[in-house]
């Protein structure tokens, strides 16, 4: 079941682009298997190996992201300037849909509160990953200042990162 | 238990010694990290991925602890050599024992960026407790600093042994597993040949030996639980 799940979730990536990180999308997934599917998965089918509700977008995000932290290792250098590069790279063609992901993350279902640690995790497993493209050998609490520095410097160009406005007949946003 | 070996079978003191200098003669483990000959193996230099995510914290959290440990070893010998520097007898033994300390924490700082360990937030901590409780035993007098250093190197020992026990179940083609428990088997060994030689170095004839060894010993189990989390 374990591999069924992973592999289809595989098959959803390239579909997030056109589908959103939607149920939707997951439900599609079995259509780009070698033998594919006749139909797309049921609602009932993507609760059982995704979760229900939020609970499968937020695994499609999660899978999403770790394919993120899997492209840094293809940057063009091992620069920390390029690894980060090309892990907002990753980030462009959904970049109108991450905004809502990142909210769905941080919004889990039963607690009433924005819960920030889904997103520091992300900021702080892609810093590691960095740190490791580039064989960083920090040890102690200088592995803490460096990933520390890497994850504010990411998130603080993820966030500036423009998305597509709309613009009024006039040309303005 | 190996207190209790030690004072029935001396014996025992001599067959381990002869035994590692027998280990010395042959290449050891840690000599894959300690010199260049493992650059570009796969066994120095990845971690395995086909572990699964439980196995992942073990590994995880008992390189965390080891690496922890031998700081806190190396200033507990740098503590203690600060106050019995001048003792003709204890200070090359001791020198000694803090040279094999460093090479460990040196192999121990491998590790942790290979297998992409996160270290402890103790750091610091045991730095400023490892050199304290050198210098405070020390201070204690000879027979305490010795007798502290059979507690830590006991409980070290013991640990090393059930780390081996918890590798042994993790199944794994990655090369870097079995150098792992072996490099595990050379450190246990060492740290075993201290606790010898502060045996033999009338660690028991340490002022209230049981009860500084109890509470050095369980200062120690504390630390090693405190640094598997934190």
């Amino acid at each position: 079941m374990a591999g069924v799940r992973t592999r289809l979730l595989q098959l959803t990536l390239p579909l997030v682009r056109s589908h959103g990180f939607t149920r939707h999308a997951l439900a599609q997934s079995v259509l780009a298997l070698p033998a594919p599917h006749p139909e797309p998965l049921s609602d009932t089918a993507v609760s059982a190996l995704f979760g229900e509700g939020d609970e499968a977008r937020r695994t499609l995000i999660e899978a999403w992201l770790d394919e993120g932290r899997k492209q840094m290792r293809h940057a063009p250098s091992r620069s920390i300037k390029d690894v980060l590069a090309a892990r907002l790279r990753y980030n462009e063609s959904v970049v109108d849909l991450l905004p809502e992901a990142f909210a769905t993350l941080v919004t889990p279902e039963g607690i009433p509160f924005v819960d920030p640690r889904p997103a520091l995790s992300h900021a702080a497993k892609v810093a590691d990953e960095a740190c490791n493209v580039v064989n960083d050998q920090s040890v102690g609490p200088s592995w803490y200042a460096r990933r520390t520095s890497i994850a504010a410097i990411y998130t603080a160009a993820g966030v500036t990162t423009p998305t597509n406005v709309t613009k009024d007949s006039r040309g303005f946003p | 238990m190996l207190r209790i070996a030690f004072n029935r079978q001396p014996l025992l003191l001599l067959s381990r010694r002869t035994f590692a200098t027998e280990a010395s003669s042959r290449a050891l483990p840690s000599a894959v990290y300690t010199n260049a000959s493992g650059k570009g193996d796969p066994s120095t230099t990845s971690t395995p991925e086909d572990i699964t995510e439980a196995q992942r914290k073990v590994l995880d959290a008992a390189l965390r602890v080891d690496q922890a440990g031998e700081i806190a070893a190396n200033y507990i010998y740098n503590g203690q050599l600060a106050i019995l520097g001048r003792d003709r007898k204890l200070r090359p033994l001791i020198q000694e024992m803090w040279d094999q300390e460093k090479k460990h924490l040196e192999v121990m700082n491998k590790l942790q960026v290979q297998h992409r360990v996160r270290p402890t937030l103790m750091w610091e901590v045991a730095k400023v407790a490892g050199y304290g409780l050198g210098a405070v035993t020390a201070l204690l007098g000879k027979e305490a600093a010795m007798a502290c250093t059979e507690a830590v190197e006991t409980v070290i020992g013991e640990h090393y042994d059930d780390q081996l026990k918890e590798l042994d179940e993790m199944s794994t083609s990655h090369s870097s597993i079995p150098l792992l428990k072996e490099v595990i088997k050379e450190f246990r060994d060492d740290e075993l040949e201290h606790l010898d030689i502060a045996v033999e170095n009338d660690s028991q004839r340490a002022p209230a030996h049981a009860l500084l060894g109890t509470v050095i010993g369980g200062g120690c189990k504390v630390a090693i639980e405190l640094c598997k989390r934190f």
